[in-house]
């Protein structure tokens, strides 16, 4: 029994190589095959602190792959300390006691900017803590990125003489930096009390050279645009080739004395007198602006904590419209990053940041991760995709915690608009045919409600960003109301369909009139539907004819009618109503808007829109005889066959500036320009565009809403995706300040489009052998509750090699991909053996 | 023969040759790895994020299943052989082979809502349907024969849409229904036992009511609203809630149902039932934290105090569930019922997840958690490729509203209905396409694959979560990466 036990003891002494390389195995097997089974989430990770300064600015150099920290203040001269971008060491620190730097924050921020290809870092200084304090001298010094020396010096004086202050800097081409500055009254009377203060307020933006100093382009003063944006980090200009585009807090366009309206100033380049103000809503006392040069897109960010509206906007400056708004909901925006290679944005909120992308055409709502409590900005570290955020730590410190952001491209991918074109490339043997129409004489927007107007209105202790709440007890919200509105008309080859009423509104108004109806004596709605629908067979009706319900229609009121044949292949449509007025607004004195659709003799399908209003009247001395605007779409599916026009008439206007009298005398554009300067900046005047496409192949022809100004329309107003129509006039009442609060009047709009696809004669295919009746084989297998697939039975020694040949061949022939894996896993199983192996041969010899 | 053994004995110790070593270590290493490889996929657990999608079977009960149907004679994948002169194309197919179908045309028919309250949410539905069969028809058609739809509006209505239904079948001779976005006269021929009686199809419905998954001849591609009920109580209790609520619509039989199946699965995870609760079908009342209200209510002023006493009262409700249609649900919410903006958690099914209801029901909205069956056209899914096909097909030609989920649904079920066809090929008969049906696995992209067997017509279970983001101003739905299975699809079907 002894020597059995011994015996076995020895065995197990001599295995113990393959215990440990079946240790090792049954390790290593587990990160390499069940990957995904321990694979982190995609999201934000921790990765480990950065020990900033407070006050201080991270600047990445993604070249040396390097986290530089700016600092220096009142106190202390300019510093920079070098991190290791990936261990977050510290790598280099270095003192400039000749260069004082804006502290940062609060309206002085750094003024800096990186130029990679150069290996320079340059910053906006001053020669003494004093000067930088009263905001004198400013020089540009540029510090090489691999020495730490300076390199140069630029003095700034003639761009910015006392009283104007550097808020922000940007490298739009080589040799070449822009400028934004921003004139500081306090402190131009406190500095420089003489007549020497250049005659320049507000904000203005210049473009230099960087070796000689000389002006390139400006300076221009953005008209209108009294502060930069600016808090945590310096303002941001988006330059496009053919302007330059700056975040405005606060314009003059203002009618009473809350503080004036947000917007994005946008002024062209070749010639500087051409600016447009584009107004946002928003509390923007603690925003930033970001600038997405890559995709030409801005991005705002308005924060002023438990203030409405704090929110995320992004500005395309290509199209000039607002594509998407990131909302926090109901909690404070406390600051925001933006990576600009790849748009992708970060946003401090309440205990959570959220992640979304600047790009394409419609910008996602972001993703919530929960970390905090958190305040700043985020840094952005596009060359190993992190994040550093400030979080709350012990003793109430800021902790500047980094984040690997794993989230895939796929999350953010942007979405583009509708390829019409591609219709033409398709075929068909029978006829397909589709065309759409909508159309409305007169609609009335009144976007936020009343809560919102009179939340920009009132301040509440002195405080116009206070949250003002409900305090009608009207829903928030927005209130349309349509007139002569023809919904849809709608034709194709199995269907011919049509709703039209003489006035249309939405919940909210309904919700409106019910509860004023309560305490004040309304009569019960009364404006039913026109509505018909033909799906082949016997149409639903035919013809209707929609009036007031109670089947009076007094002056004033309106109507509807509606056919509908797809034997025809007709559909047709009308709505009228008469006058409207807002009392010391505005009066409309009709409104009508008709569609017909049909194919025509020739097979061809035809669409006619039209709408129209008249007799308008606008207090401030604006009338409007008559304005219309008329579609013409068809396609017939041959090249050529295709048709799109979009025509905006204009009859007896008059202003102070401008009048006109017959539609070949009124110009648009003129009528636009005299309309916009009797009523005033408050008001924005707009001829809408139209997207008039008709497809060379013919199978295609529209004319809707350019997508990207619907898409603005989407995210400021709320437009519903379907209205595609374009009015003739737009006058916006631009009440905007925490909350978007508008009054928006459309006229005349109309909406066509005409598809038809390529008919393609079917191939003649001989006549085919009559075939026998089909005798369908009756299909009888047992019942099961659900499909069970059962392997074939084998014997154990058979599994066994099975089993073994399986893995054999995973491991060797690398199965789905497995081989590269594996190689590693094979070092480290053929290691112990083989050291096992020879420990024992070298054992034995030196034993011998 | 000299068989070289691995263990030799020397001296007091018995020694193994490296080679065999190596061997036997290898060996030992292929079985783990194939063990680890050929192990079966791990089963679904409860909460799945979207980015670790894992595959697998549900765990919940299949609904019982009448053994007489003919479905259950059709429980193989492999359909009988067409005779040698069937082909794909033209004037081979076979020709007139069942009932609705010739050489060249397939009639398929359906119920649509073009007029009526249902409109609202079901009205451009059929632009899904006709989207995807015109796209068909251009390439030919199935093996040669074009898709025929026709398409009745029924208003929404029980009793008219069922005689749709009849006439279709019967005086039209379709050879299937597909989508019939009318839910309602779809529930009244499946109620009745028509769709058995006279064997015929209904491919790709909305899934709105259970019945739909218990039909045999019905195939739905939406999850149902028992499954978002499911799903919503397991995602609440995951995160925390355990003292529940629940507003139903007592109007619909959708509101019903889905009551029932709440309170089941919440007496699954907190083993008691929903305070208040009584069978919905023989009593639905608005008692504590189980309210039924109607959708025809003047006011809901008493059902509010209701339950805004019981869910407030200690201990507080953690988790709300609003089964309601859109223009009920804003008249509960505006009128001041307890909401998302008053700090509690609440969820929604599918027929909320639109703009409009988002933008009319404003602040006491924001943070609602909607749930969805499929992948929305919305935000950074517009970049996907299925999805963006979606929105290019259904932009041409109509200005149909296609972020709504149901005429998403609507193209999905009509991409299903081709799909089934085209795999039958040219001997199309209704049998052999049951046959299909029940075998039929469907990857879009719309929504993860989906698969129907017969007795098992659950193939969409899966639900992703989004909500509202709300402040002043409607600015979309937020992605809460959030997707789960239920796992108990298939209980709580009431009887």
């Amino acid at each position: 029994m002894r020597e059995l036990r011994s015996a076995w003891l020895a065995q197990r002494r001599s295995c113990r190589g393959i215990r440990l390389a079946a240790v090792i195995a049954v390790l290593a097997l587990i990160p390499v095959f069940p990957v995904a089974a321990n694979a982190a989430q995609p999201g934000l990770h921790a990765v480990g602190t950065i020990p900033l300064t407070s006050g201080s600015q991270l600047v990445v150099d993604n070249h040396a792959r390097r986290l530089l920290e700016v600092g220096g203040d009142l106190d202390r001269p300019l510093w920079i300390t070098a991190y290791d971008g990936n261990d977050l060491r510290k790598v280099r620190s270095v003192t400039y006691p000749s260069y004082w730097q804006q502290s940062g924050g609060g309206g002085k921020p750094r003024v800096l900017a990186i130029d990679e290809a150069a290996r320079r870092l340059l910053l906006v200084t001053y020669p003494t803590s004093e000067s930088m304090d009263n905001t004198t001298l400013p020089t540009l010094v540029t510090i090489n990125l691999d020495s730490f020396d300076v390199a140069s010096e630029l003095p700034l004086a003639t761009v910015f003489p006392p009283g104007l202050r550097p808020l922000g800097m940007t490298i739009p081409s080589q040799n070449r930096i822009l400028l934004i500055g921003q004139a500081v009254p306090g402190l131009k009377a406190r500095v420089l009390p003489s007549a020497d203060v250049p005659r320049m307020t507000g904000v203005f933006v210049v473009e230099i050279d960087r070796v000689g100093g000389d002006a390139t382009w400006g300076p221009v003063v953005l008209r209108g645009c009294q502060s930069a944006i600016t808090y945590f980090t310096q303002a941001e200009a988006l330059t496009t080739p053919d302007s330059v585009i700056v975040g405005c807090g606060a314009t003059q366009a203002q009618s009473v004395v809350a503080p004036g309206v947000q917007a994005v100033a946008a002024v062209e380049r070749k010639d500087t007198s051409v600016q447009q103000l584009y107004f946002l809503p928003g509390s923007y006392a603690r925003g930033d602006v970001y600038a997405d040069q890559k995709a030409k897109r801005l991005v705002l960010v308005a924060s002023d904590p438990n203030s409405p509206a704090q929110s995320v906007w992004v500005f395309d400056g290509i199209h000039k419209v607002f594509v998407g708004q990131i909302a926090a909901g109901n909690l404070n925006v406390l600051g925001a990053g933006l990576n600009a290679e790849n748009g992708r944005m970060y946003v401090d909120i309440d205990g959570a940041v959220l992640v979304s992308g600047d790009r394409g055409y419609e910008i996602p709502q972001a993703t919530s991760f929960g970390y905090g409590p958190n305040l700043g900005a985020v840094v952005t570290v596009p060359f190993n995709s992190s994040i550093v955020v400030p979080i709350r730590g012990p003793n109430s410190t800021w902790v500047y915690t980094v984040f690997r952001d794993t989230l895939s491209d796929d999350e953010f991918a942007p979405g583009g608009t509708t390829d019409f074109t591609r219709l033409d490339s398709l075929t068909t043997e029978e006829p397909q045919f589709a065309a759409d129409a909508q159309a409305f004489g007169l609609r009335i927007e009144r976007i936020g409600g009343v809560n919102a107007a009179l939340q920009n209105v009132f301040s509440f202790g002195g405080d116009y960003w206070g949250a003002f709440g409900n305090a009608t007890g009207l829903k928030d919200g927005d209130r349309n109301l349509y007139f002569a509105r023809i919904r849809r008309t709608h034709l194709s080859n199995d269907e011919s369909s049509t709703e039209a009423v003489a006035v249309d509104r939405d919940a909210n108004t309904v919700s409106d009139y019910d509860t004023i109806k309560k305490s004040v004596s309304l009569p019960d709605w009364r404006y039913e539907e026109a509505q018909c629908g033909d799906f082949g067979g016997t149409p639903s009706s035919p013809h209707v004819h929609a009036r007031a319900l109670d089947g009076e229609a007094p002056q004033g009121d309106g109507d509807a009618t509606g056919a509908c044949s797809l034997e025809k292949s007709l559909a047709r449509s009308s709505a009228e109503f008469g006058g409207v007025s807002i009392p010391n607004l505005i009066s409309i004195g009709s409104s009508l808007s008709g569609t017909e659709l049909h194919r025509d003799a020739t097979g061809k399908l035809v669409g006619t829109v039209f709408a129209e209003a008249r007799n308008i009247r606008i207090t401030g001395g604006v009338s409007i005889a008559f304005v219309r605007s008329e579609i013409n779409v068809g396609a017939t599916g041959k090249p050529g066959g295709s048709s799109a026009t979009y025509e905006r008439i204009f009859e007896g206007v008059e202003t102070d500036t401008y009048s006109c009298g017959g539609a070949e005398s009124c110009d648009a554009s003129k009528v636009a320009e005299g309309i916009s300067s009797q009523l005033g900046a408050q008001v924005r005047v707009e001829l809408p565009s139209a997207d008039v496409l008709k497809t060379k192949g013919g199978a295609h022809g529209h004319a809707i809403r350019d997508p990207w100004q619907q898409q603005e329309d989407i995210v400021i107003n709320n437009q519903e995706k379907t209205e595609t129509q374009v009015p003739a006039l737009r006058l916006t009442f631009v009440n905007d300040r925490a909350l978007a609060s508008r009054l928006i009047f459309d006229f005349a709009a109309t909406k066509g489009d005409a598809t038809s696809i390529r008919i393609v004669p079917a191939v003649v295919e001989p006549p085919a052998v009559p075939l026998p009746p089909v005798v369908v084989p009756k299909i009888e297998v047992p019942q099961l509750e659900r499909p069970v697939v059962t392997p074939p039975k084998e014997s154990i020694v058979e599994r066994v090699v099975r089993t073994i040949g399986h893995g054999w061949k995973v491991l060797v022939a690398g199965e789905g991909g497995m081989f590269a894996r594996s190689v590693g896993l094979w070092v480290l199983f053929v290691a112990p053996v083989f050291f096992a192996a020879r420990r024992r041969v070298l054992r034995r010899l030196t034993q011998s | 023969m000299k068989v070289r053994l691995p263990f030799r004995r020397s001296g007091d110790h018995y020694r193994i040759s490296p080679a065999w070593l190596t061997l036997a270590v290898l060996s030992g290493v292929a079985i783990a790895a194939s063990a680890v490889v050929v192990a079966p996929p791990k089963k679904p657990t409860s909460s799945v994020v979207r980015e670790v999608t894992q595959s697998g079977g549900k765990l919940g009960s299949v609904a019982p299943v009448d053994s007489s149907s003919p479905n259950d004679l059709q429980k193989t994948s492999v359909l009988p052989p067409a005779p040698a002169s069937f082909q794909c194309a033209a004037g081979r197919n076979g020709g007139a082979t069942d009932v609705g179908v010739t050489g060249s045309e397939i009639k398929l028919g359906a119920t649509i809502v073009n007029t009526g309250i249902g409109a609202s949410f079901l009205h451009d539905a059929r632009y899904g349907m006709t989207a995807v069969a015109n796209a068909v028809n251009r390439t030919g058609g199935v093996c040669g024969r074009k898709l025929s739809l026709l398409l009745k509006d029924d208003g929404w209505k029980f009793d008219l849409g069922g005689d749709y239904i009849r006439n279709l079948v019967e005086d039209k001779k379709v050879f299937a229904l597909a989508v019939v976005p009318s839910s309602e006269g779809l529930q009244n021929v499946s109620n009745a036992g028509y769709l058995k009686k006279k064997g015929v199809p209904v491919v790709g419905s909305d899934g709105m009511l259970i019945h739909q998954y218990l039909d045999p001849y019905i195939w739905p591609v939406a999850a149902s609203t028992m499954s978002a009920m499911h799903i919503m109580v397991q995602q609440a209790y995951d995160a925390g809630a355990r003292h529940f609520g629940i507003v139903y619509e007592s109007t619909y039989h959708f509101g019903l149902e889905g009551a029932v199946a709440f309170n089941a699965a919440v007496k699954r995870v907190t083993h008691a039932e929903v305070p208040g609760f009584s069978n919905p079908f023989k009593n639905a009342q608005c008692k504590e934290r189980f309210c039924g209200i109607a959708n025809s209510q003047v006011s809901y002023g008493p059902q509010i105090q209701v339950f805004n006493n019981a869910c407030l009262s200690a201990p507080k409700c953690d988790f709300v569930a609003l089964l309601l249609e859109p223009a009920t649900a804003i008249s509960w919410l505006t009128a001041g019922a307890l909401s998302p903006s008053d700090g509690i958690r609440m969820g929604g099914p599918q027929p909320l997840f639109t703009r409009s209801f988002a933008q009319q029901c404003g602040t006491r909205c924001n943070g609602l958690w909607l749930w969805t069956g499929y992948n929305p056209p919305i935000g950074a899914n517009l970049g996907r490729r299925a999805v963006s096909d979606y929105v290019n097909a259904m932009q041409t030609g109509s200005s149909a509203d296609f972020t709504n989920t149901f005429v998403e649904g609507a193209y999905l079920g009509m991409t299903m209905m081709v799909k089934a066809l085209q795999d039958v090929g040219p001997q199309l008969t209704r049998e052999r396409l049951i046959a299909v049906l029940n075998n039929m696995t469907l990857d879009t992209g719309l929504t993860p694959p989906l698969s129907w067997r017969a007795g098992d017509h659950f193939a969409n279970t899966r639900m992703q979560a989004w909500s509202i983001q709300y402040k002043d101003r409607f600015s979309g739905w937020r992605d809460e990466r959030v997707e789960l299975e239920d796992l108990d699809a298939g209980k709580d079907i009431p009887t």
